[in-house]
Order: C-alpha cells, then sequence, then structure tokens
C-alpha cells in the first residue's frame, strides 16, 4: 500500500482552503515535518511528510490505536521523536536573531514548552482537573505571558461550546459532555495559531458537536482534529489525514477522499452518500 | 465560596488569637510582670507558640504541595516516606553521637536520601507519569515501613537513648529556640515567595499532564522542584520536633472543604489553618495533665485531627478533594 501524499502529487492543495481570516491574523505560519519518528511501547509513529499551514481545517481519520494520539502528543512536545519538525512564526511575532532579522524557520523541538504553548494547544482525550474549581476558573488556568482570547472572540468560542451560562457551576459537579465543552472551551478560548484536538466531539451530542464543529471551522487557526465521526468531519473539514498502523496512508483534500481509502484504514465496508458515511449492511 | 477578603482576616484573627491564649495560658501566671515571668514570657512562651504556628502552617504547606504535585488525596510527608526517612536519620544521630544537635543535619540529609530513593524506584517502575506517581506512593509507603523498622532496630540495640528517641519521635515542641524560629520562619517565608511567584505555572497543574505540558509548564521539572522544596520542608519539621502526625495530610483537605479548591485559597488557608491547630494542640498538650506535665503534641494532633477529619469526612466529603 503507497503512501499518497499531497507532496507527491506535486501539489499544494491547501492553498485554496487557507482561511481568510488565518492571512489576516497568523500570516504565513505553518509547521512542517519531515521524516517523523516516534516510539512509545513497542508502538512506531511514522511520518515521512505533514504540513499544516495556517487556517487549515484538518481530520484525522484512523482506528482505535493507529497513531493518531502519538502524532498529537509529539507535535504538541510530550513525546521525544526524531525527525525535524520546522516552525514558522506569522509575520511580525517570530524570534529576531543578532542581526536583528526574524527568523524564518525555528526548530520545534529547541522551543520550551512556554515558547511552543503561545503558538499550539492541545486538548488531550482525557482531559481533567484535579479539585473542584469553576468554570470560570477553569478557563481562566493559562501563563502570564500568553494572550488569551478576549470580547467577541472570546464569547464565540464560549458560545461554541455553550458554556455562556456555566461560568459559575462547579467543573465537578458537571457531566461528563459538559466538562469536556468546558475544556474545549478553554482550548478554543487560547487562540493559537495551531489547535490539536483529540476526539473532541466524543462525549457530546449532536447539538453541542455541531455548535462545536460549526465554529471549529470558522476560527482563524488552523485545527487538526482526531474524529471518529467522519461524517460530521465531511461536513465541516476539507483536508483529511487518514492514519492506519502508525502512518498517514493518504492526505487528500475532502473532494478527493474515496470510499475505499476510508475502508483501507478502517476494514470494513463502507457506504457513502454525500458527507454521509455509514458501513454496509 | 466566600471571596479571599472574607477568608484570611477571620483566620488570621484566630490565629492571634490562639497565639496569645498560648502565650498567657500555661501552669505559671505571667501577671504581674517581673523579672522571672519576662524571663517566662520571651524565652519560653513566645518562642514557644511562635515555633508550634510556623511548623504547623509548614507541615501544611508541604501537604497541599504534595497532594498537587502528586495529584494524590493521599500525599503527604509520612506516605511519600520524607517523614518516616527524616526520623531514622534523626535517631541514628542521637545514637551515633549522643547529641540532639546534629539530629537536624541528618534528619534532612537521610529525607533527602529518601526522597532519591522513592523518585528512582517510580521512575524505574513506571513508564507512564501518571503510573509513576502512584508508584511513587507505594514506595514512600514501603520506605515509611523500612524506616520504621530501622527505627525499632536502633531502640533495641540502643538502650540509653530510647526514652530521648521515644519521646522525640511522638513530637514535642519543647525544642523551641529564636535561631529554629527564624529558620523555619524563612523556609515559609521564601517557600510562599517562590510559588507565588510560579502561581501560574502551578495552577496549570490542576489541569492532566498533557493539558498542563501543552499549556506551557514543564510539568516534570516543576513536579521535581515541588518534591524537593517539600521533602526539605518536612525534613525540617521532623528535624525541630520529631513526628507530628496528620497535619499535613489533614489541614490541606479542612482547608478545601471550607474555603475553597483554588490554588491561592489553599497556599493561604492551609498553612494558616495548620498554624493555628499545631499552636492550639500545644497549648492543650501543655495544660491537660494535672501537676505541669506535658504530653507530647503529636499525640494529641493524631487523636484530635483523626476525629476532626471523620466529621469532615461525614459532613462534607464530596467537596473535599473535588472528584
Amino acid at each position: 500500500m503507497g503512501q499518497v501524499t499531497r507532496a507527491e502529487k506535486g501539489g499544494n492543495a491547501s492553498d485554496p482552503q487557507e482561511h481568510p481570516a488565518a492571512r489576516a491574523e497568523h500570516p504565513g505560519a505553518a509547521l512542517h515535518c519531515r521524516n517523523l519518528e516516534c516510539r512509545r511501547g513497542g508502538f512506531s509513529l511514522q511520518v515521512e511528510h505533514l504540513s499544516i499551514k495556517a487556517g487549515e481545517k484538518i481530520a484525522l481519520l484512523g482506528e482505535n490505536g493507529c497513531g493518531k494520539t502519538t502524532l498529537f502528543q509529539a507535535l504538541a512536545g510530550l513525546l521525544p521523536f526524531r525527525g525535524n519538525i520546522e516552525f514558522i512564526a506569522p509575520q511580525g511575532e517570530g524570534e529576531r536573531n543578532q542581526t536583528g532579522r526574524e527568523a524564518e524557520f525555528l526548530r520545534w523541538e529547541r522551543l520550551n514548552p512556554e515558547e511552543r504553548a503561545r503558538h499550539m494547544a492541545y486538548l488531550p482525550q482525557e482531559a481533567g482537573l484535579l479539585f473542584n474549581l469553576t468554570v470560570n476558573e477553569v478557563l481562566a488556568l493559562t501563563l502570564a505571558g500568553q494572550r488569551p482570547l478576549q470580547g467577541e472572540a472570546r464569547a464565540a468560542a464560549l458560545r461554541a461550546a455553550a458554556m455562556e451560562d456555566f461560568l459559575e457551576r462547579p467543573f465537578q459537579a458537571l457531566s461528563g459532555g459538559e466538562k469536556r465543552r468546558v475544556m474545549l472551551a478553554r482550548v478554543l478560548c487560547r487562540g493559537c495559531v495551531f489547535t490539536l484536538l483529540d476526539e473532541p466531539t466524543a462525549p457530546l451530542d449532536m447539538r453541542h458537536a455541531t455548535l462545536f464543529m460549526r465554529h471549529a471551522a470558522r476560527i482563524p487557526g488552523a485545527v487538526l482534529a482526531a474524529m471518529h465521526d467522519v461524517s460530521l468531519a465531511l461536513r465541516y473539514f476539507q483536508r483529511f489525514l487518514l492514519m492506519k498502523e502508525g502512518r498517514i496512508l493518504y492526505d487528500v483534500a475532502k473532494e478527493e477522499l474515496a470510499t475505499d481509502m476510508l475502508e483501507t484504514i478502517y476494514g470494513i465496508g463502507l457506504e457513502r452518500c454525500g458527507d454521509l458515511v455509514m458501513p454496509e449492511l | 465560596m466566600r471571596p479571599l477578603w472574607k477568608t484570611i482576616p477571620p483566620l488570621l484573627a484566630a490565629l492571634v488569637l490562639i497565639l496569645l491564649a498560648g502565650i498567657f495560658w500555661g501552669q505559671v501566671r505571667l501577671f504581674p510582670l517581673d523579672a522571672i515571668t519576662q524571663t517566662i514570657l520571651w524565652d519560653f512562651r513566645i518562642p514557644r507558640v511562635l515555633f508550634a504556628a510556623l511548623n504547623g502552617a509548614l507541615l501544611a504547606l508541604a501537604g497541599v504541595l504534595y497532594q498537587i504535585a502528586l495529584r494524590n488525596p493521599m500525599a503527604d510527608g509520612f506516605t511519600t516516606g520524607a517523614a518516616s526517612s527524616a526520623a531514622f536519620g534523626g535517631c541514628l544521630a542521637m545514637v551515633l553521637w549522643g547529641h540532639i544537635s546534629l539530629t537536624s543535619l541528618t534528619a534532612i540529609a537521610s529525607a533527602g536520601l529518601g526522597m532519591l530513593l522513592v523518585r528512582g524506584i517510580a521512575a524505574r517502575a513506571a513508564v507512564r507519569e501518571e503510573g509513576s506517581r502512584v508508584t511513587l506512593i507505594l514506595a514512600g509507603i514501603a520506605l515509611s515501613v523500612v524506616a520504621g523498622s530501622g527505627i525499632s532496630f536502633l531502640k533495641y540495640f540502643f538502650e540509653d537513648s530510647v526514652s530521648t528517641m521515644v519521646f522525640w519521635l511522638m513530637g514535642g515542641l519543647s525544642g523551641a529556640a529564636w535561631p529554629k524560629i527564624g529558620l523555619l520562619g524563612l523556609a515559609v517565608a521564601v517557600s510562599l515567595a517562590w510559588l507565588w511567584h510560579r502561581r501560574d505555572h502551578l495552577a496549570l497543574l490542576f489541569l492532566d499532564d498533557a493539558s498542563a505540558q501543552a499549556s506551557g509548564v514543564d510539568v516534570r521539572g516543576l513536579r521535581g522542584r515541588l518534591y524537593i522544596l517539600t521533602t526539605v520542608l518536612v525534613a525540617l519539621s521532623v528535624s525541630f520536633c520529631g513526628v507530628i502526625g496528620f497535619l499535613g495530610l489533614m489541614a490541606p483537605h479542612a482547608a478545601r472543604a471550607l474555603w475553597g479548591h483554588g490554588l491561592t485559597v489553599q497556599l493561604l488557608t492551609a498553612p494558616l489553618l495548620g498554624a493555628s491547630a499545631l499552636a492550639l494542640f500545644d497549648l492543650l498538650s501543655r495544660i491537660m495533665l494535672p501537676g505541669g506535665g506535658e504530653l507530647p503534641v503529636g499525640i494529641i494532633t493524631s487523636a484530635a485531627g483523626g476525629i476532626f477529619f471523620f466529621f469532615l469526612l461525614v459532613h462534607r466529603g464530596g467537596s473535599i478533594w473535588g472528584k
């Protein structure tokens, strides 16, 4: 099974879908991975090439244990890796070298956690909280040097997670889905160039999942989300990374996503009607 | 939950009242003040109550930090093995050099070695950080048992020092002295100043490790520094006044149940509660026995602390840990 990547096709299909607001808010920002290799226990993740540009909305699909979380953790700097991850800071925000010129590329692994966190937010699968803070206090958990969203952008993030009326509620008194929405709101309120979401909608009902996905599709930064609801992903995302056994088998635009690609990674027969994907009877 | 400006002043007032009671209430009446009662006041009573309050504050602060760093409601100086290994070091100093002045240094060194051992075992045994924290508590409990066995061995073979060891191990505040008070005050002040400086990093440890790290916290480094700081604090307390049980575990839980779970709330209320509690228990230990006798404060701390904790579990159990 050959790896079909955008790079091999010679095209950069991400450009047409680049979010207009991303160009305005995070101009030129991108993350380029080359020959990324990451081992955890007996599992090995290998990614030859992956580029993410500001504004892209990418769904990461694959069966349980195929390496989605490992990829996220490598990108977020939580796991050691081999290979290169280069970060291109948004214009005007790059680090300046001794001659005063802005550095074009930054080695991602050389940034400390605080510097990485200025550009990337990550929602793990099992985001949890020690003690019993109010929702407002959870949203305020951020480092002093970071600039979380304010005003209308923050209000929009809270609306997307349907959290406007929950701000004074104690976190531990919420249901599982509500807790997940608090953590989603916290990540969205950070307003980073890159947002990694590990199964963001898994415990959400249809209404709240839709509210969130609509918002995620509109935010200026890039979103890379591991999804198991393929139909929901097809509805709102434009680019798809299909993973199997630690490798990205396909990196395709929505229009290029074929049913047989999905069948390959999930190992079952599927039927597709527009954005709706269902298992064969 | 009440805002801090409504919570802290009553707590401070209660502490001041307890301190004043500790100073002026005792076997000897201090009024009218003369040369003898002034000596009792400045050389015994005031140092004693300040010593008790600072020890209580320090143990409570260590408890809060252990529980945050290890994300475990059972974490304190005892379950991590720090108190027991410090106690073993102190007992060893008593039998080897027969003199109490080297007890502090040996207790701190011994607690440090215990901490390295427990951390080493936890690091080797667990692949994931989550697992290593549980392993650390288990290794700490095992270390406490081994240190307890070592102390029993010392008691058995060095009969001459048994009474000194037993009295010291039960926890007593009779060794209060101004240099020790200065050192404890400095330890509490420096710790609180550093914690205030790192408060946003520390508060992010309330999140799961992946979220905290991805939010910019060097989780492993911060947790390691917290662990070293708390071990030094516990060892300092044990070396000065023996093993005072339960305060480090109880005060943080009680403070959370009564005043809330925010980081600033915990860092301020738990030490104030610990200081008030130990000063009060010390007063009780001095006046309870008829005929001028003194009960080791550790006995009262464990008994009263345990009963109060039962009360909290029954009435506010759900709000103690917040799970």
